[in-house]
């Protein structure tokens, strides 16, 4: 974006739905992976696993910053490695991408492993002894089963995602046009003291969210309306409401 | 032919079970016969490949399954042995015509020309291909029960394990459905094993009798005598359930 045009007043915006955006589907593919490898494990080996994962939801956003600086900075453990392949990570909207996806991988990864694990064990033994292999069984029976759950915890997360502030601020900075996020405007403009700028940004950015919540809540009821008609006889199993509880706790 | 010697010990929530399964059946219909938690289920889970046994041996008309002495375990997924649950686990998001063609499609679900046709001809035999287009949830039980035996059979299996086929139907119906899948078996020709508590499938399918007693096969009774025989299959089940206590309680 060229320096000497005015910034347009819709800029954050659409740098916070971009960056949440592509952070939401990083999360997703790689946070199904993760759940689906996960999947009804209990050794101490993947109890340990679903620690780290789940840590980037309780560490303050500006430790995990701290932490993505030590990797991906200039002088970090890749960025040598990161030079040489000319991805430049600090002070750009790329930097925002991966904040944000380290924030809200928790959120996609614990709604996934709930919503697969709520899948009924026995379609997944039908399909075994149907001679399906463990991909077929996956792309075919869990995934359709639990995609609800999965949906809504990506759902959650694109919402998470356009409120980073910490993390964003230590790795892509605070620079207005470049990377310079709606909740990172809201505090230039309240420091500059201009608060009709502020609240108009505090108040589209809670319309935002709360349509995402009413959304993604709207998808989780829907799945227990249809689960009680296609569940199987035995009412055991089958939890419904676990994907939307693990998240939202 | 199925050879079956399996021991497997499992940690419950009531201690441990210890299962102890040896029968050697060249017959075309097996019936397990014992109270539930006897360990039925678990045997058939064994001989599908859905659980390890902890140590024995499984075969099927000379095709050895699983040998612990040579470290063979063939996953369920080659073992060709048809499985049908008890409440069926029809998969609830397929309508019965991608549920009959789940083992002929490939792995993103898409059937061609040739499975499709298979799959409509198998629902055609089991009479229920005007429902090619519902949901399970939109059949009534029989009519599950006829699209997860035409999905079983679709994959070709060497052997049909049934566990308790007829437990989740009324009883009115369940008499029908008795009659109708036993003819329409007999079309196959591939062995059946039942898992039941009924005395009247027994009596219906039973050419071999094997009855399970806490997780021990403690009779194997050739049952061809007594086979659709009514009041003499049960006079001969209940001498033997009364003979077995007498000798459980001796012991």
């Amino acid at each position: 974006m060229p320096w000497d045009l005015p910034i347009p007043p819709w800029f954050p915006i659409y740098l916070s739905l971009k960056v949440a955006g592509l952070a939401t589907l990083i999360a997703l593919v790689t946070g199904l992976a993760v759940a689906r490898l996960q999947m009804r494990r209990k050794s101490l080996y993947s109890k340990v696993l679903d620690a780290l994962c789940t840590l980037p939801m309780i560490l303050p956003p500006t430790v995990l910053g701290y932490y993505l600086i030590l990797i991906v900075g200039k002088r970090g453990i890749l960025g040598d490695w990161l030079a040489a392949m000319g991805i430049e990570l600090i002070f750009s909207w790329e930097g925002a991408v991966v904040a944000a996806t380290v924030v809200v991988f928790p959120l996609i990864y614990k709604s996934a492993r709930a919503a697969l694990e709520s899948v009924d064990p026995r379609y997944e033994d039908a399909a075994r002894t149907l001679g399906a292999s463990e991909a077929k069984i996956f792309f075919l029976v869990t995934l359709p089963l639990a995609w609800r759950g999965i949906l809504a915890g990506s759902m959650l997360a694109f919402a998470r995602g356009m409120g980073e502030f910490g993390a964003t601020l230590m790795i892509a900075g605070n620079i207005p046009g470049r990377t310079q996020t709606l909740a990172l405007a809201i505090y230039d403009a309240f420091q500059a003291g201009d608060d009709p700028k502020a609240l108009s940004l505090v108040l589209l950015t809670s319309f935002i969210c709360l349509s995402i919540l009413v959304a993604a809540d709207s998808f989780l009821s829907a799945r227990i309306g249809r689960g009680s008609r296609t569940r199987l006889g035995s009412g055991k199993g089958n939890r419904p409401a676990a994907a939307g509880s693990e998240v939202s706790s | 032919m199925i050879s079956l010697h399996v021991q497997k010990k499992l940690q419950g929530p009531r201690g441990t079970f210890f299962l102890k399964a040896d029968v050697e059946s060249s017959v075309s219909h097996m019936v397990f016969f014992g109270a539930s938690g006897s360990g039925k289920t678990l045997t058939l889970q064994m001989i599908a490949g859905l659980i390890t046994p902890d140590e024995g041996y499984i075969s099927v008309d000379g095709d050895v399954l699983y040998d612990s002495k040579k470290r063979i375990n063939r996953p369920a997924r080659t073992r060709h042995v048809g499985y049908l649950l008890q409440d069926y686990a029809l998969f609830p998001h397929l309508s019965a015509l991608d549920n009959v063609g789940f083992s002929l499609s490939g792995t993103f679900g898409r059937l061609d020309r040739d499975a499709k046709r298979r799959a409509h001809e198998l629902l055609e035999r089991f009479e229920v291909d005007a429902l090619w287009n519902h949901l399970p949830a939109e059949m009534s039980g029989g009519q599950r029960q006829r699209v997860a035996l035409a999905r079983a059979l679709a994959a070709e299996p060497r052997i049909l394990l049934l566990d308790e086929p007829f437990s989740a139907l009324d009883p009115l119906l369940r008499v029908r459905m008795r009659g109708e899948i036993r003819s329409l078996l007999s079309d196959w020709q591939i062995p059946v094993t039942i898992i039941t508590h009924d005395p009247d499938d027994v009596e219906a399918f039973a050419d071999l009798l094997v009855f399970f007693s806490e997780g021990h096969i403690c009779r194997c009774e050739d049952w061809t005598p007594n086979r659709g025989k009514g009041e003499r299959s049960r006079e001969a089940l209940l001498n033997l359930v009364q003979d077995i206590d007498r000798e459980q309680k001796t012991a």
